[in-house]
């Protein structure tokens, strides 16, 4: 009497929970899951996720479930004789070929998925990402245009002088700026040591490794600001190097490159304003 | 058989049987091959290196409790880290496994010993100047590693003059595993079995 009163509140608390947690809203207040991103990618992988999660819990459930009931329905408290048999053919083929129907199923969706991933061709623009301790650098390969992206949160807010920010050790002074809608082929490499290119909207994350060139490739949907952190302990400052994606749309885009370029390349008025024209030229013109 | 009859054994094995139990006080835990003597050795010297590593998850958790800078500076955080991982794994974890195998492994096959008594006791007897010496790089100019306990290079290489004295301490270890493994596999302990 006593064991089915448990039994019964412990189910209703169970299933509860179980809605609870399902409830797409509860997920996201909490936090607990990976995001669903901004990409078909990042919606594959956090289907795979979810498929693979789902396929876990149900094994989790068959095989406790069948172990909990053999201890509590076969205890020698009620006289239970075990069996004595030994070695079972049929035994043996059944859980060696489940296993392997559950692997190959999970296998072939998640091929599917990598595949795509590593398919970088007829990509639109690339930026070739270079981690550095402790920031990064973005090289638009065709446009030529370099800069670094640096940490812009005040060091008064790290040390607790300052109230925090939203964007607390989140936000950078050069965001990486990417048109939506287009494909961009991005390729990592580091300057000293590993690091790791991660912005979990994206769906993947890319070691950053001195001497290699990693390639992966993205396609953002939705214009927005996409946030992430460098994911290979690299030094005192690891945590003080963010990387922000800013995707605007193909208009803007355009506008930040003609901007960005006129940046970069100095007229020659302002070269000659130099106290030393011939340094100030980069000895080019001299 | 000593302790059976005393006075009989006085009598009759008056000139060569001295079997007096174990020596008394530091010698016996330093030149036991006792494999329970080596094996309670193991296991507190487990447990000491439990609460140092468990001190420094301490210190990082604390560091975590709120955002920005409390506790430790990041550099002494990685070290930290660092250290806590190697503590754990080397000094904490394996010494665990190795202590119950000592204690065990002889009394489940019946042999009255584990394979190389000797090398046991050097093998744990190496685990405390090792940690000494790997401890000990938290106060070396430049301080610990703090590169992750996987020592990946090129981090690793941006160590201060601890570098080679972690090196050194982490060869140590590794020498008494290998001792401590050549002692206690099966292979080893069914040779330790009598004939």
């Amino acid at each position: 009497m006593g064991i089915s009163r448990f039994a019964k509140c412990s189910g209703t608390i169970l299933a509860s929970a179980f809605v609870w947690a399902w409830s797409t809203g509860a997920q996201a207040e909490l936090g607990l899951n990976m995001p669903r991103g901004v990409t078909s990618v990042s919606r594959e992988v956090y289907d795979l996720h979810m498929l693979i999660f789902w396929i876990c819990v149900a094994i989790g459930v068959v095989v406790f479930g069948v172990m909990f009931w053999s201890i509590f329905h076969h205890r020698k408290s009620l006289g239970v004789v075990p069996a004595q048999f030994h070695e079972s053919t049929f035994v043996e083929i059944v859980w060696t070929v489940i296993p392997m129907l559950i692997l190959i199923g999970m296998a072939v969706p998640a091929t599917k998925t990598l595949v795509k991933m590593y398919d970088a061709r007829d990509a639109e623009l690339t930026v070739k990402v270079t981690g550095y301790q402790w920031r990064w650098q973005y090289d638009y390969l065709d446009q030529e245009i370099k800069f670094f992206s640096v940490l812009s949160t005040p060091s008064a807010q790290i040390r607790n002088v300052a109230t925090k920010g939203e964007h607390y050790l989140l936000e950078v002074d050069n965001p990486l700026v990417v048109p939506v809608g287009k494909k961009v082929r991005i390729l990592t490499t580091a300057a000293d040591v590993i690091h790791s290119w991660w912005v979990p909207e994206l769906g993947w994350k890319k070691d950053a490794i001195p001497g290699f060139i990693n390639e992966s490739w993205t396609l953002i949907e939705q214009p927005g600001i996409y946030r992430g952190q460098c994911a290979e302990l690299c030094g005192k400052d690891h945590g003080y190097m963010p990387i922000v994606v800013k995707a605007v749309p193909e208009a803007e885009f355009k506008e930040w490159l003609a901007q960005m370029k006129s940046k970069n390349q100095p007229t020659p008025q302002t070269v000659t304003n130099g106290s030393n024209p011939q340094i100030a030229a980069g000895g080019k013109t001299l | 058989m000593s302790t059976a009859s005393p006075a009989n054994d006085h009598a009759h094995d008056h000139d060569h049987d001295h079997d007096h139990g174990p020596p008394r006080g530091l010698t016996r835990w330093i030149f036991t091959t006792n494999h329970k003597d080596i094996g309670t050795l193991y296991l507190l010297f487990s447990l000491l290196m439990f609460f140092v590593g468990g001190t420094m998850a301490l210190f990082i958790r604390a560091e975590l409790f709120q955002p920005g800078l409390q506790v430790v500076n990041p550099q002494l955080f990685n070290e930290l880290t660092t250290m806590h991982a190697l503590v754990m794994i080397f000094g904490a974890v394996m010494p665990a496994f190795v202590g119950l195998a000592n204690w065990l492994i002889p009394m489940m096959i019946g042999g009255p010993d584990m394979a190389l008594p000797r090398m046991n006791n050097w093998s744990f007897w190496i685990m405390p100047f090792a940690f000494t010496l790997l401890l000990s790089t938290l106060f070396m100019p430049g301080g610990g590693p703090a590169g992750g306990w996987t020592l990946y290079p090129p981090l690793v290489l941006q160590t201060g003059q601890a570098f080679p004295f972690v090196i050194l301490a982490i060869h140590m270890m590794g020498a008494s595993s290998i001792m401590e493994r050549s002692t206690s596999s099966p292979r080893s302990s069914i040779c330790a079995l009598p004939a």
